[in-house]
């Protein structure tokens, strides 16, 4: 309601958010903030700029929204509140999934890219 | 434990592990024999006539598929076809689903580089007929996934039979179809493993079967929308969990971009409306997520005071999103094909090219039960199981059943995305029954007994447990039998019903005398292979649209109208030129080139597919081109469509109607029938002296079904009237 409300809200979050995740989770994020950045900045171009190969611009979108997609799966997968709800995958399959998934992701993006 | 207490239980380890291998071995024989069955029902047509390829447009598949085996991949994707369409052509390369075409080329390359030179014909005749074989397989993994294997066996069972699935999937019958449901089930199956083990690994299956079935039909759009709707029903029953969101995000960007490495498709994927389910479902679905994780790191209080905020916010900056789409246009529209699916009198009263075609027609009763037999009886006993089991792929199955329901009430061809659901939820139903009684039967004591049947100690309720107990015993047997006996019929129907009504090739007519014997009508080939050999290579043919894909599959001609239909005003054109009498059907005919016009005449053959039963759906189409054209001018004074004397006069006088009847008066069947009696119509015709003025005969069949006209060339101009006086010469008066 008020800004001190917000501001409150936002600092226990931050500390929550900070003492719960582990090192290797905050990567993750890191890099779910990197993609989004992407695709904002990409976004932003097209409205700037206009979208006239479309495909690139596809290519781009997409390929930065996949890897914003697959690296929260990760992060899903790899911390450890979640163990009870992923049965049977293991840290080690799930990286090797995430890779697999990246693999045909970029490959499918850059041949849309054209 | 002493030791011979040990060596039992080892024994009886090792008498379970042989139970078990027995079984496992027993489970794949039945499996093995499934696939032999689901392959060799689909013979009866290659049996009967010969391996040749069926209907309309398994022709049109055939001619490409020729053309990538013998031209390659990069001439196939960039071909433009000039032969269709006269004088527009046809992007072929941006305008077909490939998946087909593509299959059959590899199965050719595979068999050549072992040395089996099979011809592309039977390739592609005996294709669908091995894919369905694999569609059952994938049926009993995915009701494996759902259910168990017992219910599995019996869905593979059923797959392998059922003839809704049969019926576009017959040897011969070489349509997307045939491995689009192969693809569908695939995609299905995947999925649902993935939401089971929430492993990115079987989402890349799962996108890599929906890449696959994108490929192949144009029906993927189900698949695109279907999924959305089972997230949101996850959501609304309150089951979601972060697997479900590994499964469908993932799915949703990987299978959208491979979506659109299709030509056909290309950006359709992100601008349709069709579409927009999908994305609305998976932007709602990280919102959802977001607030989720948002909530973890706070406590109830202050969560509860920024929820409704975050939640307006994001709702807001969505709305915003799609109403500008929408607005400005940029999201396409729904199309009129997918209108016809919410409002079915859509079509009849604005595209009645969608409207004219068999398939699109609303099912009837009597269809549901010829198509799915048992099925139709089981899926709703499977229905209830599911819904009591209650686990996400149990959901899945029920919101997958109850979609097709839907739909297949609404179009006739779509019974056929219906089948692999029924076959699911009545293998799980059946099976659950006959699990039941199997056990009430075979081991009665170990069956619950009911509050009834307690010891009470007492003569009179002694004598009542026993009658009762005779009773139920009855009861569980007759029921057992019963069960078996229904299943049995239910492959008698299937046999019956995959010989007698699915394995038509169209293309043969046969019929059987009052004596028994079958004559074989050949007439249509006998027609295009006149074609082929008496006409130029350039000449051009003007037909109704259906026989399109077969003119210019067999005979190799040019055509103006095929079954792409993708054109409407080039066929109200054709149907103008047919319904229209005979001097402005030539000017059209002329200015189109035309050289040969070809109709089906079945008056004489009493084959009542013809064009003049055809007939008024060409008037209507020609009625939105030229509004002069009304159908009621084609009917009789008191509204019924005839051929004889009373018929409208625009009908006795269209080119159709003389195209047809053309000397057909000189025809006597019998003692008793009349001169000019046309056996579908079951009347002597109106108009017995036709003289065509533009156009003469050029081929009859042997039973007069295809009729070739040839157009004349224009006459030569009329003599100038000779004056009375000779002329005078100027070379008289020549200066000396």
């Amino acid at each position: 309601m008020s800004s001190t409300d917000a501001t409150a809200i936002f600092s226990a979050f931050k500390k929550s958010y900070n003492d719960s995740t582990s090192h290797k989770l905050k990567v993750c994020d890191a890099f779910i903030v990197f993609f989004a950045l992407n695709c904002f900045i990409l976004f932003l171009y097209r409205g700037l700029v206009g979208s006239f190969p479309f495909n690139a611009y596809l290519g781009g979108l997409f390929s930065n929204m996949g890897m914003l997609i697959f690296t929260v799966c990760l992060r899903m997968q790899a911390a450890p509140a979640n163990e009870p709800q992923f049965q049977g995958v293991t840290h080690e399959s799930s990286f090797c999934d995430y890779s697999l998934c990246a693999v045909l992701l970029l490959f499918t993006s850059v041949h849309f890219m054209g | 434990m002493s030791d011979r207490e040990k060596l039992s239980t080892d024994e009886e380890m090792e008498q379970n592990e042989t139970q078990e291998r027995n079984e496992t071995l027993m489970r794949y024989v039945a499996l093995g024999l499934i696939f032999l069955i689901a392959f060799s029902v689909r013979l009866f047509s290659v049996l009967e006539y010969e391996a040749i390829i069926h209907e309309f447009d398994p022709w049109f598949n055939y001619r490409t598929t020729k053309k990538l085996v013998d031209d390659g991949i990069y001439d196939f994707y960039s071909w433009f076809d000039v032969d269709v369409w006269y004088p527009l052509g046809r992007i072929v390369g941006g305008t077909i689903y490939p998946g087909l075409m593509v299959t059959s080329m590899i199965f050719s390359k595979i068999l050549h580089f072992f040395n089996f030179p099979v011809d592309t014909r039977i390739i592609c005749v005996f294709l669908a007929p091995v894919f369905s074989g694999v569609t059952a397989m994938v049926a009993y993994w995915f009701t494996a996934e759902i259910w168990n294997v017992q219910a599995a066996l019996l869905a593979a069972f059923f797959m392998a039979l059922v003839p809704s699935y049969m019926s576009r999937s017959v040897a011969g019958s070489y349509d997307n179809e045939g491995v689009a449901i192969f693809a569908l089930v695939a995609v299905f199956a995947t999925f649902v493993k993935t939401v089971k083990t929430g492993s990115l690994m079987w989402c890349c299956v799962c996108v890599l079967s929906y890449y696959y079935m994108v490929n192949a039909w144009g029906g993927y759009i189900f698949i695109a929308n279907l999924l959305p709707l089972y997230v949101a029903v996850m959501l609304l029953v309150g089951k979601y969990s972060l697997r479900l969101h590994v499964a469908y995000s993932a799915f949703y960007v990987l299978g959208t971009l491979m979506s659109m490495q299709i030509h056909f498709v290309g950006f359709q994927a992100v601008q349709t409306g069709e579409h927009m389910a999908a994305a609305a479902v998976f932007f709602f679905l990280q919102a959802y997520g977001f607030v989720n994780f948002v909530r973890q790191h706070l406590t109830p209080a202050m969560f509860a005071s920024i929820v409704w905020s975050l939640v307006i916010g994001l709702g807001s900056i969505a709305g915003l999103a799609a109403s500008v789409g929408v607005a400005t246009g940029y999201i396409a529209p729904w199309t009129g094909r997918f209108w016809t699916l919410l409002d079915p009198t859509y079509a009849k009263t604005n595209i009645p090219i969608i409207a004219s075609v068999s398939e699109h027609q609303p099912t009837t009763w009597g269809t549901y039960f010829f198509d799915l037999h048992l099925l139709a009886y089981a899926l709703p006993v499977g229905v209830f199981f599911c819904m009591k089991k209650g686990t996400d792929a149990a959901i899945f199955i029920v919101v997958y059943g109850m979609a097709t329901v839907y739909f297949s009430g609404v179009m006739v061809r779509l019974m056929l995305v219906l089948a692999p659901a029924a076959c699911i939820l009545g293998g799980i139903g059946l099976s659950e029954m006959l699990t039941r009684f199997l056990e009430a039967c075979l081991w009665p004591a170990k069956t619950s007994t009911s509050p009834g049947d307690r010891p009470k100690k007492n003569r009179r309720s002694d004598d009542k447990d026993a009658s009762n107990e005779q009773i139920t015993f009855a009861l569980r047997w007759t029921f057992l039998f019963g069960l078996i006996w229904v299943m049995m019929t239910y492959t008698m129907h299937c046999t019956w019903a995959g010989a007698e009504a699915y394995s038509s090739p169209s293309i043969i007519l046969s019929m059987r005398t009052h004596t028994g014997q079958r004559i074989i009508y050949d007439d249509y080939r006998e027609a295009y292979q006149w074609l082929r050999t008496n006409t130029a290579r350039d000449a051009k043919i003007m037909s109704w649209w259906d026989y399109g894909y077969q003119i210019t599959g067999m005979s190799n001609r040019t055509v103006l109208v095929d079954n792409n239909t993708w054109n409407n005003t080039h066929i109200a054109t054709v149907g103008k030129a047919m319904a229209s009498q005979e001097d402005i059907s030539y000017q059209i005919m002329k200015k189109m080139d035309v050289e040969f016009a070809l109709v089906i005449f079945g008056g004489f053959a009493g084959y009542s597919g013809d064009d003049i039963n055809k007939f008024l759906w060409m008037v209507r189409i020609a009625g939105t081109l030229d509004s002069d054209i009304q159908e009621s001018d084609y009917m009789s004074r008191t509204g019924n469509y005839v051929m004889d004397a009373s018929g409208g006069k625009a009908m006795l006088n269209s080119l159709m109607y003389k195209l047809s009847y053309y000397r057909f008066a000189e025809m006597k069947m019998g003692e008793n029938t009349p001169e000019g009696y046309d056996r579908v119509r079951n009347t002597e015709i109106g108009v017995k002296n036709i003289k065509l003025e533009y156009m003469e005969e050029a081929f009859t069949t042997e039973h007069w079904i295809l009729r070739i006209y040839r157009v004349k060339p224009e006459s030569n101009r009329k003599p100038t009237p000779v004056p009375s006086k000779p002329l005078v010469s100027s070379f008289a008066t020549a200066p000396k």
